[in-house]
Formats: C-alpha cells, structure tokens, sequence
C-alpha cells in the first residue's frame, strides 16, 4: 500500500468493493451473518485505507489526481455553478481555440467573465479541445474577453488546467511567446478583479497566460509547476520516467505553493479527489472564490490595482547579500 | 646525415593566438575576432558575448555603472545541486551573483538603463530565477524614476526550474514592470540574443516596444528537445530563428551585432526628440 500510487490504489479499490459487494449480496441471497460482519469490516477497514492513504499523498500523487481522467473540467464547473453561461467565442483576428472556453457568466447571484482551459473527455473531443494546450489564439480570445469584462465592469474568474501551452510549429508561426506575453502585462494592469483557480494541471507559461491575478487559488489536489515533472526530470536526471522525484524536488503540490507564498489559499476536495463528487467540490469552490470576490469588489479601482502591483513587484525569494554564495574558506 | 623524417619543431604558437568559428570552422585570429566582435568574418556567425563584452561593444567607455549586485538567490526550495551551481557562478572573475547585469549607462551620449543576460553564468542558461525577476523590476523602477529608457538584451533557456514555481512567477513580475514603462510611455528597446526561449519570450522579451535580434539567434518558445518531442508538423528550414520570427511578424529586425548601437541610438532619438 505505502507504494502504490493513487491510479493503482484505486484500481486496488475497486477490487476490494468488488469484494465487499459480493459478501454482501451472499448475505442477502443466504442470510449469511459470517458473510454479513466481513462485509462491515472490510467496508471499515476500507475508509481507515483511504483516510491514510489521502493523509500521506505524494507530490506524484497530486500530479496524477490533477491529470486523472475523470477530473473534473471547466465545462463541469459552469453546469454545476453557474446558472447562465453565454460562451463566446474567437480572437477576432484568426481563429477559435478549443482549449479554452469563456464567456458571460452567473455564479451566485454574480455576474461576471468565467474564461476556462478545457480538456476533452472522448478521443474526438481531445483532438478537438487539443488536450487543453492553448495556442495563440486561445490567449488573444481570453484577452478580448477581459478586456471586455474591463469595459463592463465584471469581474474575471479564470480556471487553470492544462499541461501547458501548445508548442507546435502554427503556434510559432502565429506567436505563441507574444500572446502569452502580452496576457501577463495586460492581466497585470487590468482594471476589473480577478480571481485564478488551478482546478487541475497548471502546466508553466502555458497556465500562467491565464493566471495573473489579484487572487490565486488551488484545489487542493491540483498542481502549479514552471516545467512538466517529466520535462524536469529528463534535464534532471536524464531520464523522463522519474517525474516523481523531480515532482517532489521542483515541490509543486498546492500545499507547497500555499507555503511559498504564491497562492492565497486552498479550496479543500472531498476525500478521494474532486472526480468523486464534483457538486461537492464545486461547492466549495463557489463558497471560497465568492469570499474573495466580495473582498476585491469592495476595494475602489485604485487600490485594487495597487495591491495587485505590489503582491506583483514582491514576488521571489532573494536577499542582500554581495558574498552569499562566496566558497567558504 | 641530417635526419629528413624527423619533424621540424613547430614556430611558437602562443596560447589562444587562433580560435575556430563555431558556424563554419573557418581559423580566424583571435585579436580580430575580438574586435570584429566575435563576430565570424566568413560566415557571419554570431559567436556567444559575456554581459561585460557586450557592455563594453555597447556603451560610452566608462558610462556604465552597475546596481542590483547586492541581490542573491536563496535556494528556496534547497534543489539538488543549486547552491553548487550558485558558488561556480559566484567564483567566476565578475563576482557577480546573477547572470542578469543591470546598471546606468550612456550609448551615443543618450542615458540608459540596461538589463543585460549573461548565457553562460554558473551555467545556469541565463534562466530567470528571483535575483534576475527583482533586477529586471529595479532596473524598470530606475528607468521610470529618472525617465531613462531601458534596454534588454535577452539571453534565456527560460524559467530557472531549481526554484520551481517561484520562478515561473517572475515572468508575471518582469511583465508588470513593462506595463509600468508601457503606460509611462518610456521606451523599452529588447535585443533578442542567441538563445531567447521559453519564459523569457513569454515574458519581458516579447513586449519591447522595439524587438531587434541578432542573425542565427534561436528565437523560440519550446526548447529544441521539447520541440522535437512535439512536432506534428513540416518544419520549415529556419524554424526557431531570428529570421523565422521576423518573417513572421515577431519582432522588428534581424541586425547584424556591429550595427546594433547604431540602431539603438537612431530609435531612442526617434522616440525621444522633439518632433518638430
């Protein structure tokens, strides 16, 4: 158990309840009270499994669970929060990335501009949606959008999951670099409350294009990392397969991020993973980027921008020191 | 009998009189290479400058004065074998505790600030950690406050992974920094340098007002083993280039390495000469 990932822990639950299920309906069809007392057990004994083994992630884990295939995307979020949702869509200048969505939204009682990265549940809709890699003109689309909420006066809440931005040769083509680029310097000075949520993989360059904000939150089992673990570890250690470790060295957990100081707080996921109850985890969500929102539209337009300049200018670790890494001796 | 197989004893070659161009292996001298820059005189290739050559190709002599020295890397996440790369870097002859060298100087007697990345630092790939996040911040602090324009030279893998996410997040800082020049209207000049990828042109190096970068320079988002790994598509020949992102609409010009303070110069007077 202390070595299984969280995939295979599951896969050994699903074993276990087959199990259970079969002692159970034994009991039923015989009256088998034997039969009876080791269903009980083993459904406790099952809880007390999954409490520890949730209790004792690893950074791997989290990795897994934000990538799992049954995580919950944005398009799940709108249906179970929202009680309008116009998509619009296009950058007006080339095309329509299917990796994000966005568009006017309702979100208790509020109305604001809820912009997504989207993955795809079937073979065919992940082609579509490109697996959640934004291209160029994915930024320039969720840009317009902003700039749109600006005007209006609508705050911008934004969902991160995607494993990082499209590097293919169009996207060169077309920019990629400047779109991303020029979404950092723009989110940076908008004049409308932001609000950032990882709910899954928030994949470097490719998450933050969407990720500057006065508020940055994580589900709790998502991850933020400036390089794929793979990728780091192929630098690292020359060798992909250890992603693991380079997870646990680069620490990319939100609970990391919480403790570096580059998130503002963490949304807690029922135990197993948001795939498991999402109206549960939506829930939460709701709850916690609601507070936030209250905060940051009670501020007038010129604090809110100053606030966000200087958690801006004040990010990264550094001292003054001319001689800090003078060999000693 | 004189003895014709033995070998005459080579004329004394001193020490790094010749080196070998990188693009056409052509043997040049080194005190011509030097001057010409390190520039190859057959092929045009631009062989890599430490910040302090190109500070010195770039500025009134004397002109440049150095600040931000005093910040140092922390090692936040104690990563396998940064400090060690953080001491090598340290030890080199400049003494310095980043790649990015920032200071005052003056080109064509015009006042600048420079924000200037050393490639081959610790070796560390001139990627952008904490020190080089806040020296670019200060560095646009100082062209705000005294109204000096700021000039990049980009040299960059990227984000520096050993400090994880908090260096991710520099390219969220050094962009606000160029929003604040951008809406002081304060020009900001980026010359792209072999290689510019990853978060530095996702960040700071793809919203210069102007954008020159030098012939042959990778100029790129992914670096080229992702690359490799992701192509689905034709590649054209001069795929991550200088000249690809110029045919492309990416930056402004593609100038050789000896016109570059020229070029320079004439956009500051264009920018900033009374226009009557």
């Amino acid at each position: 158990m202390e070595d299984m990932t969280i995939i295979e822990f599951e896969t050994f639950l699903v074993e276990l309840d087959k199990n259970i299920a079969k002692l159970k309906s034994l009991a039923a069809r015989e009256g088998d009270t034997a039969a009876s007392n080791e269903a009980k057990q083993l459904t406790k004994e099952r809880a007390q499994l999954v409490e520890k083994f949730f209790r004792k992630l690893t950074a791997w884990d989290k990795v897994l669970l934000a990538r799992h295939k049954d995580r919950p995307y944005t398009l799940d979020y709108v249906a179970a929060l929202c009680d309008d949702f116009l998509e619009l869509h296009g950058d007006r200048a080339f095309g329509d990335d299917g990796a994000v969505v966005g568009g006017f939204a309702r979100m208790a009682g509020r109305s604001l501009m809820l912009i997504g990265q989207q993955k795809g549940r079937d073979l065919k809709e992940r082609q579509r949606r490109n697996f959640g890699y934004m291209k160029p003109e994915g930024y320039r689309k969720a840009l317009r959008l902003m700039e749109m909420a600006e005007r209006f006066s609508r705050p911008v809440l934004t969902f991160i999951d995607t494993p990082g931005a499209d590097p293919n040769v169009p996207s060169e083509q077309r920019g990629i670099s400047e779109a991303i680029a020029r979404n950092l310097r723009e989110m940076s000075v908008l004049k409308t409350p932001t609000v950032a949520v990882v709910v899954g993989e928030g994949g470097s360059g490719g998450a933050l294009g969407l990720a500057v904000a006065d508020r940055v939150l994580m589900l709790e089992h998502s991850f933020y990392s400036v390089i794929a673990p793979e990728g780091c570890a192929s630098i690292l250690y020359r060798d992909a397969t250890r992603g693991a470790d380079a997870a646990k060295a680069m620490r990319v957990t939100a609970q990391d991020a919480l403790e570096l100081g580059l998130v503002d707080e963490i949304i807690p996921e029922p135990l197993g993973g948001a795939h498991l109850d999402v109206t549960t985890t939506a829930e939460n969500l709701e709850r916690v980027v609601t507070k936030h929102l209250d905060d940051l539209t009670a501020l007038p337009m010129g604090e809110l921008l100053e606030q966000r300049g200087k958690r801006l200018r004040a990010l990264g670790k550094f001292e003054i020191s001319v001689d800090r890494w003078r060999t000693a001796g | 009998m004189p003895d014709w197989f033995k070998r005459s004893k080579s004329p004394e070659v001193p020490e790094g009189a010749f080196v070998k161009c990188t693009g056409c292996n052509a043997i040049l001298v080194t005190k011509d290479f030097e001057r010409d820059n390190k520039v190859c005189p057959r092929c045009a290739y631009h062989h890599p400058l430490s910040a302090n050559e190109r500070i010195a190709m770039l500025t009134d002599e004397d002109s440049f004065v150095e600040f931000g020295n005093d910040i140092a890397a922390t090692d936040p996440l104690t990563f396998p074998g940064y400090a060690q790369k953080l001491t090598a870097g340290h030890s080199e002859e400049t003494g310095r505790n980043d790649g990015l060298v920032t200071g005052r100087a003056s080109i064509n007697s015009r006042p600048v600030v420079l924000a200037i990345s050393d490639f081959q630092w610790g070796r560390l790939a001139g990627t952008m950690g904490s020190v080089f996040g806040e020296k670019f911040a200060v560095a646009a602090d100082v062209a705000l406050a005294e109204n000096r324009p700021l000039i990049t030279f980009c040299a960059s893998g990227g984000a520096r992974m050993q400090e994880g996410l908090v260096s991710l997040m520099q390219m969220a800082k050094t962009s606000h920094a160029v929003a604040k020049l951008r809406d002081a209207n304060i020009p900001y000049i980026v010359v792209l340098t072999h290689p510019s990828t990853g978060g530095a042109v996702a960040s700071y190096a793809s919203l210069g007002d102007v954008i020159y970068a030098e012939p042959g320079a990778t100029v790129a988002l992914s670096g080229e083993r992702v690359a490799a790994q992701a192509q689905t598509h034709k590649v054209p020949a001069n795929y991550r280039t200088a000249e690809f992102a110029l045919e492309h609409g990416m930056i402004d010009r593609v100038v050789h390495r000896r016109d570059i303070q020229s070029y320079i110069t004439r956009t500051l007077l264009f920018m900033q000469s009374p226009s009557k």
